[in-house]
């Protein structure tokens, strides 16, 4: 057996790099391929580095021309292919695909906030809402448009799993990014209910969600590079400690992306979650709340996967994310540099939750 | 006396007219001199080596300035600076201004489909896009360069309110664009205002209010103000009101 397969020379030895030989792509990625992002928001800097690189990652729903890039993530552009935010779950891909094609219809998802009205299926894409249901409904119809349009254009979907942990409306089983009444609406045990999913759960979500796009497409596979988010739950509405509930969400997630990449060859699993959790990863990987993944963490998982398909991350290209300034930068002030920033809806939480 | 310098484009015309019109009026306040290119983006000037410069000019529309000494006179010579009027976002009749025209916003109605140069987009995004482009304006560059070489007081008078003729013209290009297109221009006014107050909090500048504080709510100025047939410049009478403001602004900065 290769030394890889051994812990004590793959990992044990000090001497030796843990990422080496840790991920062989199934199958490349070439400049040519359309390569489509989504899911949670650790997804965003596979993408982001793509693009350094020229990849071809699509964007459906680009900023606007005149919207400066300082403000882009503000209103959800240049995160993924499209302004849907953060997918943290299953249910949420599987049900925005189907709401793309015509095939759901999610029920009430305008939620109120003073004046304001929000897209309660993305709710980060526009800090200050709308001022019309209406003009909510109007903005979704375009973003459904860009989603079906990149459901049927993109060579390479990349998702990040992020949560099992969702809130769902009792009636319509819409299940949402945020708990009511986190960002916007209101929460009524009456509407709603806490959802756990589980390994089934996520399995037969990620399968419908498989068949749709097939079906989408005529037959015409896209193939799908799953990661884990190692990001753990901000909160978890189970009662339990967010230790066991992150464990177990973790978990599912990783097992169910390892039992689909076994299963299809179009299929690859990435492993950041891996390169940023295990015991070999240094605590150099978190930033100083254990939660969020340090600049070095991002550096290390983005390296190794651009390395492992043959490119790699110049000075140029990985400056921002400078091992050692940003590492800096982040125990200094906390804050990322924009270049460096992804947004979570889940940081909203953890502002406005319990401090102690 | 106050030594001022008015920089401006075509908005400082009716502050000139009021000066040649009622000199007895303003005489007593500063000796002013004017430094002015056309262009309602403008003014298309900088400081350099300390002295004002036209960065763009045509032929129809030549610079102007008074006294004949104002482009040899050092910036720094001078108490106090008047810039002249930042903040041009709408064409009005006369053609769909970039300001005007970056995005659409639902709730106004839109009538042309969003496109990739012109998408649908919040309020609040149209906010921030806006400031970028009006912060891009040769009038805001132009005042930023002066803060930085420039020690003294300065006064930011704002693009004046359309007439209120345009609630009866049918050319108004924001009627291509928009089925409630008061309701826009009403936006597109408090956006601008909103913009150009952060900005003059940014470079310590005093920005003027407009000469009658409640022409702000309905978004217009009286046509009686407005002689010219575009609808967008005001005559001498806006000018002496202007004037007056900034004595009063500049008064309160001496004495302050």
């Amino acid at each position: 057996m290769p030394a890889k397969s051994f812990w004590r020379s793959a990992i044990g030895d000090p001497s030796v790099s843990a990422t080496k030989d840790l991920y062989s792509p199934k199958w490349a990625i070439s400049k040519r391929d359309g390569v489509a992002t989504a899911g949670s928001c650790f997804a965003q800097h596979i993408g982001r580095n793509l693009k350094k690189l020229d990849f071809r990652v699509l964007d459906f729903e680009p900023p606007p021309l005149t919207l400066p890039p300082s403000a882009h993530a503000d209103f959800g552009y240049s995160l993924y292919s499209a302004r849907y935010g953060n997918i943290y779950t299953t249910r949420q891909l599987l049900q925005l695909a189907k709401e793309a094609v015509g095939e759901r219809d999610p029920g009430e998802i305008v939620w109120a906030k003073g004046d304001a009205y929000f897209d309660a299926l993305r709710p980060s894409v526009e800090p200050d809402g709308l001022s019309t249901r209406d003009a909510v409904l109007a903005h979704r119809k375009l973003h459904l448009d860009a989603v079906r349009a990149m459901l049927v254009t993109a060579d390479v979907l990349v998702f990040t799993l992020g949560l099992t942990e969702c809130w769902v409306h009792r009636e319509s089983k819409t299940a949402f990014p945020s708990a009511p009444g986190n960002s916007a609406g209101a929460y009524d045990p009456d509407q709603y209910a806490f959802l756990n999913l589980t390994f089934h759960d996520v399995l037969s979500d990620w399968l419908a969600f498989r068949e749709l796009v097939r079906t989408l497409r005529g037959g015409d596979d896209v193939r799908y590079l799953l990661t884990v988010s190692p990001v753990p739950l901000t909160a978890t509405a189970t009662g339990r400690h967010a230790l066991e509930a992150t464990t177990y969400s973790k978990s599912v997630l990783r097992a169910v992306a390892g039992q689909v990449a076994q299963t299809y060859d179009d299929t690859d699993y990435y492993p950041s979650y891996e390169i940023i959790t295990n015991p070999w990863s240094t605590s150099d990987y978190f930033d100083a709340n254990r939660r969020s993944v340090s600049a070095a963490g991002v550096l290390i998982a983005m390296k190794t996967f651009i390395e492992a398909h043959g490119y790699t991350l110049t000075d140029e290209h990985s400056a921002p994310y400078e091992t050692t300034t940003l590492l800096k930068a982040t125990v200094v002030d906390g804050a990322s540099t924009d270049d460096t920033r992804v947004v979570c809806d889940e940081e909203l939480l953890d502002a406005f939750g319990p401090k102690s | 006396m106050t030594k001022l310098l008015v920089v401006g484009n075509s908005q400082a015309g009716p502050l000139k007219r009021a000066m040649d019109l009622w000199p007895q009026r303003f005489d007593h306040f500063a000796s002013v001199s004017f430094f002015v290119t056309p262009g309602g983006n403008g003014p298309y000037v900088a400081v350099e080596n300390g002295k004002m410069l036209v960065t763009f000019a045509s032929k129809d529309f030549p610079p102007y300035w008074h006294p004949a000494e104002t482009d040899t006179t050092p910036v720094t010579a001078y108490d106090a600076v008047l810039v002249s009027a930042l903040g041009y976002f709408d064409g009005g009749h006369a053609f769909i201004n970039r300001a005007s025209s970056l995005g659409l916003i639902h709730e106004f109605e839109p009538i042309p489909p969003p496109t990739r140069e012109q998408p649908l987009v919040s309020k609040g995004c149209y906010f921030r896009m806006m400031q970028a482009v009006l912060s891009e304006q040769p009038g805001f560059q132009f005042a930023r360069g002066l803060r930085s070489c420039f020690g003294g007081s300065i006064f930011v008078q704002p693009f004046p309110l359309h007439s209120d003729r345009f609630l009866e013209i049918d050319k108004w290009k924001l009627r291509d664009l928009y089925r409630k297109p008061l309701e826009m221009y009403r936006f597109l006014v408090g956006a601008r205002d909103k913009i150009l107050s952060d900005f003059c909090a940014q470079i310590g500048a005093t920005l003027l209010s407009f000469p009658d504080p409640t022409w702000e709510q309905s978004g217009f100025t009286p046509r009686t103000f407005m002689p010219s047939k575009d609808d967008l410049h005001p005559g001498a009478e806006y000018g002496a009101l202007v004037l007056d403001q900034l004595q009063r602004a500049v008064f309160q900065v001496q004495e302050a």
